[in-house]
């Protein structure tokens, strides 16, 4: 196997296994991108960033995303290969709940109350993930608690803190 | 998304019939339930009702192609203007923004509704002990994930009122 299909193998194997951790509408799938691709060095965290901002601005599921990840990695078969990777075990769960969902209920019932918390630790990795990989002044830690504040206790949209945030880097540049 | 959910409910039960509004609804609580993007497994399974399995690839691949064609659009211009100081200006605060996304939508999602103290105890050792171990002890997260699930499942199980809360 050349070294170019064994990356979209891997980026294939790697999405689908992330797409597990979005249980109950979580994104802990950011979390293992951010800990397979970001942390070692392969995906620089301005572009892994930059690719789950533009996924919030489009129509449709915000995984989209994910297509961006597989772009900046290997290009267009890199994006096709995370489109699968998603679609895998969304179509396979899928239509086992739509088939058997009586049946299954009391499965996945087992994990969800925990899942929230599992969840809930994995962003918390990649955002602290994200916070080590870019430098960041002791002035824009105050923004980014501002931000955790907003989306924790007024629910702020991702969409709005996104462009409120590519806004002020315009100002910053600007004024600079 | 929930803009797409009332256009799907018009246009899927309202106007073709092909569900029923007490289907339409069964159908989105159980994609909260399966461990996939929760739009998406929705659509996966509407279209599963509809036309099996390729319904529910085709269904899949229909909600997924218009964002992405517009994500991978963004991405291509991002590399050729890669070097734009504008654009390196903003994306470092984006990234600003999406570190603050990720750490307060952890807050909302472990904060939650409905949780006893003895399960917000063990959950915050979950939740506090993924970051803990990735980090200072550079342990796998897939790990650490597994693990937290699985010792949260026999904790926290009787908890039924709790689960993830959406921040997608």
């Amino acid at each position: 196997m050349s070294s170019d299909s064994s990356i979209l193998v891997e980026i294939l194997a790697v999405i689908a296994f992330s797409t597990l951790f979005s249980l109950g509408g979580g994104n802990g799938q950011l979390a293992i991108i951010q800990d397979h691709w970001v942390d070692p060095g392969l995906l620089s965290p301005a572009l892994f960033a930059w690719a789950y901002a533009i996924g919030n601005f489009v129509p449709g599921p915000k995984c989209s995303f994910v297509a961006g990840i597989g772009y900046f990695l290997a290009g267009f078969p890199g994006a096709i290969a995370c489109l699968i990777g998603i679609s895998i075990p969304t179509v396979f769960g899928a239509s086992l709940a739509a088939h058997w969902h009586d049946n299954l209920k009391q499965y996945v019932a087992l994990f969800m109350p925990a899942s929230g918390f599992v969840i809930a630790g994995m962003m918390l990795t990649a955002g602290t993930g994200l916070a080590r990989n870019i430098s960041i002044d002791p002035l824009e830690y105050v923004l980014v608690g501002l931000v955790v504040l907003g989306v924790w206790l007024k629910r702020w949209d991702p969409g709005v803190v996104v462009l409120g945030s590519a806004g002020l880097g315009v100002l910053v540049y600007v004024s600079s | 998304m929930w803009a797409a959910m009332d256009r799907l409910q018009k246009e899927l039960v309202e106007r073709r019939r092909l569900l029923s509004i007490e289907d339409q609804r069964s159908l989105m609580l159980a994609a909260a339930m399966i461990p996939a993007p929760k739009f998406l497994a929705f659509a996966a399974m509407v279209g599963y009702r509809i036309g099996g399995i390729l319904g529910a690839i085709g269904s899949s691949i229909a909600i997924l192609l218009p964002g992405t064609i517009l994500v991978l659009a963004a991405c291509v211009l991002t590399v050729v203007a890669s070097e734009n100081p504008v654009l390196l200006t903003i994306q470092h605060y984006v990234g600003l923004g999406v570190v603050g996304l990720l750490a307060g939508n952890a807050v909302r999602m472990f904060v939650g509704d409905g949780v006893n103290r003895r399960s917000a105890l063990f959950g915050l050792m979950i939740s506090v002990g993924i970051p803990l171990y990735v980090i200072a002890f550079e342990g796998p997260l897939i790990v650490a994930a597994c693990v937290g699930l699985a010792v949260g499942s026999i904790l926290i199980r009787g908890d039924d009122k709790r689960g993830a809360v959406n921040v997608e």
